[in-house]
């Protein structure tokens, strides 16, 4: 088990990770996500058991980066389990850590039900339905799932769609 | 100094002054247009400059603001590759943090900031864009960038500009070139217009030029000079022979009139039928005789002779006879004188008279001798084969030297006392006292 849990943690990459906590919190504010803020922005991060300490290690990063919120909003990080996918139900914004497909699909099901907007760290969930990832390839790319943000009728700010990529669903 | 300027615009002639008039005219509007033409392309310019970097800047600052924001600073520096790519003018950017620590730097060849024009584009705003970078979710800054654009579109520019100018100043000088040369020939034709019509005499008849098949106002002038050249021509032919015509009316007009003024002059002291002085002639002359043997103390000695009988020949032969004697009795009387100074006179009807100056009573009485024989020597003669009787004179002579209270009426008088005598006595006498 803790074998499998180190195998996992070894799959995600610090420097990445730092980029999801500042991105994170950003997506939420530039987007029509931003209305639905109540007191605080609220960031949901859905992982396997595996991957508590990833989930945990990503919200202190995001705690140090934004130590007095953003704009003039606190920063909410829920640390949910898929088997507690509810745990997100007013998270404006999930993030997907690695997981089965069951869990996977079912978070996903609930976060459109849900209107939030689910970002992944394997860019692979963008074919799931997952809305954002990060392209890793030379350089560090946010890609977007339009289809996916279209249907929650999310609206991203111009300036987002500027930076980052569109993601294309390959035809089966 | 403007006397002076009046008086050496006065000597330059109207094509000099028309030429310089056209040339700085030209200049002048074409140093204007060029002007204003030069000032608006390079204001135009350089607002389009200042707006094309300034559209990059905007455009780029938001989205490396995001990308920083979002700790994707390879994704800025693969960002600013592709503006520099894609943006040959610009030469520089340089992206950096709030600590002005430069996380980016792109630098093209031509970036050169030892160079002059850099500093003036520099002090124009126009070549150097700085921004500060934003975050575009707190709107705090995050960093800068700065861009430099190269100035080589300028110059570009420049050089178009100077390469329009100098067409356009060739353009001008070439179509200025023409209009001098076809203003000087306009002149060259007046010129010589005016060279004819100065050299033209109407009595030689030269004027060279002939109408014009111009319709301009050089063909005006030189038709209407030609047709008054015509005019003048004609007109100059009738008053020739007018003055021909003239000339010899006024010669032979002048000559009667001198012959007419002698003739006058004559009828005036001579009387017509004996051609001797008259009696108006004889009192002037005796007046001056007078007057000089007055003043000499010598003798006047006056002769008053008459024609005996003539009364019987104007009867006997009719007056055209007595016309003949009195003619003959004249001749007698003129070549008895012998003295330049004897005067003979007709005094009226058959009487004469003589003056003789410092003539004594001898004297007197040997020229009316010398008439007595000169009468005597014409009794043979005839008039119109009627042969004439002979005719004989009686004299009376006075002889005086003229005092101070002398009048010559005296002379006369005592004269024709002594006639008288003679006539009394017998006639054909000599009577001298």
């Amino acid at each position: 088990m803790l074998n499998s849990a180190l195998l996992n943690a070894a799959n995600y990459n610090e420097d990445i990770l730092n980029i999801y906590s500042k991105m994170l919190p950003r997506f939420v504010v530039m987007s029509s996500q931003k209305d639905k803020i109540d007191a605080s922005i609220e960031i949901c991060a859905l992982y396997d058991r595996l991957d508590e300490r990833v989930a945990r290690s990503l919200g202190d990063k995001i705690k140090s980066d934004y130590p007095n919120g953003l704009l003039k909003y606190p920063i909410k990080f829920v640390l949910s389990d898929y088997s507690n996918v509810e745990a997100c139900k007013n998270a404006q914004l999930a993030f997907m850590l690695n997981s089965d497909d069951e869990h996977i699909e079912r978070a996903l099901l609930y976060l459109r039900e849900n209107g939030a907007l689910a970002m992944s760290y394997d860019i692979g969930l963008l074919e799931k339905g997952a809305d954002v990832s990060l392209f890793i390839g030379r350089t560090v790319t946010p890609y977007l799932n339009m289809k996916s943000i279209s249907e929650k009728k999310i609206l991203l700010d111009n300036l987002l769609l500027r930076v980052s990529k569109i993601y294309v669903e390959a035809k089966k | 100094m403007i006397r002076k300027i009046r008086e050496f615009s006065r000597k330059v002639s109207i094509e000099f002054k028309v030429v310089v008039g056209i040339v700085l005219f030209t200049l002048a509007m074409g140093s204007i247009d060029r002007y204003q033409l030069s000032h608006n392309l390079l204001s135009q310019f350089f607002e389009a400059k200042k707006s094309k970097n300034l559209l990059l800047v905007n455009m780029i600052a938001p989205i490396l603001g995001l990308n920083i924001s979002f700790g994707l600073d390879d994704a800025n520096s693969e960002y600013l590759d592709y503006i520099v790519k894609e943006n040959p003018y610009v030469t520089l950017i340089q992206l950096k943090n709030t600590q002005q620590r430069i996380i980016y730097e792109n630098k093209s060849d031509e970036w050169n900031p030892t160079r002059e024009n850099w500093d003036e584009s520099a002090k124009k705003d126009i070549n150097f864009c700085d921004k500060n970078i934003v975050d575009p979710s707190s709107n705090s800054i995050i960093g800068s960038v700065r861009l430099h654009f190269s100035d080589k579109d300028f110059q570009e520019l420049q050089s178009a500009n100077r390469l329009l100018t100098l067409n356009l100043i060739a353009i001008t000088l070439a179509s200025l070139s023409l209009f001098v040369i076809m203003i000087k020939r306009e002149f060259r034709h007046l010129k010589e217009l005016n060279e004819s019509v100065l050299s033209y005499d109407p009595k030689l008849n030269n004027f060279s030029l002939t109408k014009s098949n111009r319709s301009d106002e050089v063909g005006v002038i030189q038709n209407a000079i030609v047709s008054m050249v015509e005019k003048i021509g004609l007109y100059t032919h009738i008053l020739d022979e007018t003055n021909l015509s003239l000339e010899g009316k006024v010669v032979e007009r002048t000559k009667e009139l001198v012959e007419a003024n002698e003739k006058l002059k004559a009828l005036s002291v001579t009387d017509e039928l004996t051609g001797l002085a008259n009696r108006r002639y004889f009192g002037k002359y005796l007046e001056k005789t007078w007057e000089l043997a007055k003043r000499k103390s010598v003798n006047v000695s006056l002769v008053m002779c008459d024609i005996d009988y003539f009364k019987k020949v104007n009867d006997s032969y009719g007056h055209q006879m007595g016309d003949e004697v009195l003619r003959r009795v004249a001749a007698a009387l003129n070549e008895s004188l012998k003295r330049n100074t004897d005067f003979v006179a007709r005094y009226g009807g058959e009487e004469f008279v003589i003056v003789m100056y410092e003539g004594s009573l001898d004297d007197a009485t040997l020229l009316c001798q010398r008439v007595q024989e000169n009468l005597k020597k014409c009794q043979d003669l005839a008039f119109e084969g009627v042969k004439i009787d002979p005719v004989t004179m009686s004299f009376g002579i006075s002889c005086v030297v003229p005092d101070k209270d002398a009048r010559y009426e005296s002379a006369i008088k005592k004269a024709d006392e002594a006639l008288y005598k003679a006539k009394e006595n017998g006639r054909n006498r000599i009577i001298g006292c």
